[in-house]
């Protein structure tokens, strides 16, 4: 899938080395020795993904800190 | 109670505080909801001072603190930032240790701090040439970090080898006096190296001394702020008065002399509550409408940065003339590292007469105040953006949102557990680079 292929509603960010359509996808997070399987935005090829600063500083801020105080 | 915003933050008392901080501790599983009450105290010692029962919380969140280090369960992301900036002043980059130039013995050692060092490099030098002028036997220098960050962080293990590295000095320089800036230093220095002879620079220069001073005093009185850690430091308190009153200084006094405050700095509270710091500097400030003048750098950084006009002593003898020098910004973070590297450049190149060349290869920003801001909130470092920045470019591995045109790029420098993944959202502009947005987080995406 070419950068020219996006459709309406489709992601807006590119992989700059793929030249990929960055599409939802499993990645897994870690933290302090605990995995999650997250949905993220991710290059199909490569695998880069893409943290929203929303997420970022929203619900896995939470899970960071819930995980340190365990 | 009344006296401490850490202790009404949790709207209970020390009795009840002190079980819930062992409970905390002797939790095996589940939630250690303690954790951050802990590491939110200032551990300044006012309650114990004040106290009937002398119950200083200060003790017992210090005791807390260094068992959940021993335990594994010291959360990384509280002290990390700080941490790594004390290892900063403890490399090569910063750290160092020299007779003056001409001499090979020193009977006195000016030992700076990081942290005066960092936001007023200009006073470092003008301080260590005054001394020079008016000591016998020698004044070296000593650049480095006297380890409070990792004794406030319960790190024994740091705090110890960061003591050792001062002691190896002290001795390769012939176990002179040690002449310190700042009162915290000197209050690690008289605690917990008992063999060091040290001194304040504010005694020093009241024997020795002092310089005749600039007209950086914009306002008739200021209110003195004496530094928390010198509230048995009697005589280090009266020589600041005796110098403000040789400079014709008018001053007012903020509170009685035994019951120094924090300002909101002490113990690494602001890195691990920051609304707690905020209340606890915002309190302070609010007491009196005159200027303040202090005798700790970190005092007046963090009274600069919640917008009150505030002096460092050396300001008002070092200053420059005419300066509004209470108007001063805080550097911030970044700008306070940068400074610790050139300060050592300078004093290489001006004092020893070294061939110093600094290091001019950095990418270049371009930083909004806005952006600017974000960063000093969120603590990221220039020298983090300029990471992620470079390592996008070089390798490829970037986004590139079509909607703004922006890069997006993320780093994960460094590893062990308090590892942090810098995003910077960016784009090119000739040889230059536009920072848009900075954030980061520790989980690690694979």
């Amino acid at each position: 899938m070419g950068a020219e292929q996006q459709s309406s509603g489709a992601p807006e960010l590119i992989c700059a080395k793929c030249q990929q359509w960055l599409v939802s996808g499993k990645v897994t997070a870690s933290y302090l020795g605990s995995t999650f399987p997250v949905e993220l935005l991710k290059c199909p090829t490569c695998g880069i993904a893409f943290v929203p600063e929303a997420l970022a500083e929203g619900k896995m801020l939470q899970v960071e800190q819930a995980l340190e105080d365990k | 109670m009344k006296a401490c915003d850490y202790l009404a933050e949790y709207k209970s008392y020390p009795k009840r505080y002190v079980r819930e901080i062992y409970n905390n501790d002797c939790i095996v599983m589940g939630v250690r909801r303690g954790n951050r009450m802990v590491n939110s105290c200032s551990l300044c010692g006012l309650c114990g001072t004040i106290c009937p029962e002398k119950l200083n919380m200060g003790a017992v969140c210090l005791d807390a603190r260094e068992s959940m280090v021993a335990s594994g369960h010291m959360p990384p992301s509280l002290h990390e930032f700080a941490l790594r900036d004390m290892a900063f002043s403890t490399t090569g980059a910063f750290s160092m240790a020299r007779h003056a130039p001409g001499f090979e013995a020193s009977a006195t050692v000016f030992f700076p701090g990081c942290q005066l060092s960092a936001s007023s490099p200009d006073h470092v030098v003008s301080a260590y040439e005054f001394l020079r002028t008016r000591l016998s036997g020698g004044v070296g220098l000593m650049l480095g970090c006297c380890g409070a960050p990792a004794h406030w962080a319960g790190r024994k293990d740091l705090f110890a080898s960061t003591l050792g590295s001062v002691t190896g000095e002290w001795e390769r320089l012939g176990r002179p006096r040690i002449v310190t800036a700042c009162s915290s230093c000197y209050r690690m220095f008289k605690d917990h190296l008992p063999d060091l002879p040290v001194s304040s620079l504010w005694t020093v220069l009241d024997e020795c001394g002092q310089p005749v001073g600039r007209s950086s005093v914009r306002r008739p009185v200021v209110a003195i702020h004496d530094p928390c850690t010198t509230r048995d430091e009697a005589d280090i308190q009266q020589s600041v008065r005796r110098i403000l009153g040789r400079l014709g200084v008018g001053f007012v006094e903020l509170n009685e002399l035994g019951y120094t405050t924090c300002c909101g700095y002490g113990g690494l509270m602001a890195f691990a509550n920051r609304a707690v710091a905020d209340k606890v500097v915002q309190r302070r400030v609010a007491e009196s409408e005159h200027d303040y003048v202090t005798y700790c750098a970190m005092c007046r950084g963090v009274f600069a940065k919640s917008g009150k006009r505030a002096l460092h002593v050396l300001d008002i003898l070092f200053g420059k003339e005419g300066e509004d020098a209470a108007a001063r910004a805080d550097p911030g973070f970044s700008r306070r590292r940068e400074n610790r590297a050139r300060l050592k450049t300078r004093l290489l190149r001006e004092v020893w007469g070294e061939d110093m060349t600094e290091n001019n290869d950095d990418l270049d920003l371009i930083i909004s105040p806005d952006v600017s801001m974000r960063l000093e909130q969120k603590l990221i470092l220039l020298e983090e953006v300029r990471e992620v920045i470079r390592r996008c470019e070089r390798s490829g591995e970037k986004l590139l949102d079509v909607r703004s045109g922006h890069t997006l790029g993320c780093a994960r420098p460094g590893c062990g557990p308090g590892c942090v993944t810098y995003w910077v959202e960016y784009s090119p502009e000739g040889s230059r680079f536009v920072v848009h947005n900075v954030y980061s987080h520790r989980m690690q995406i694979g």
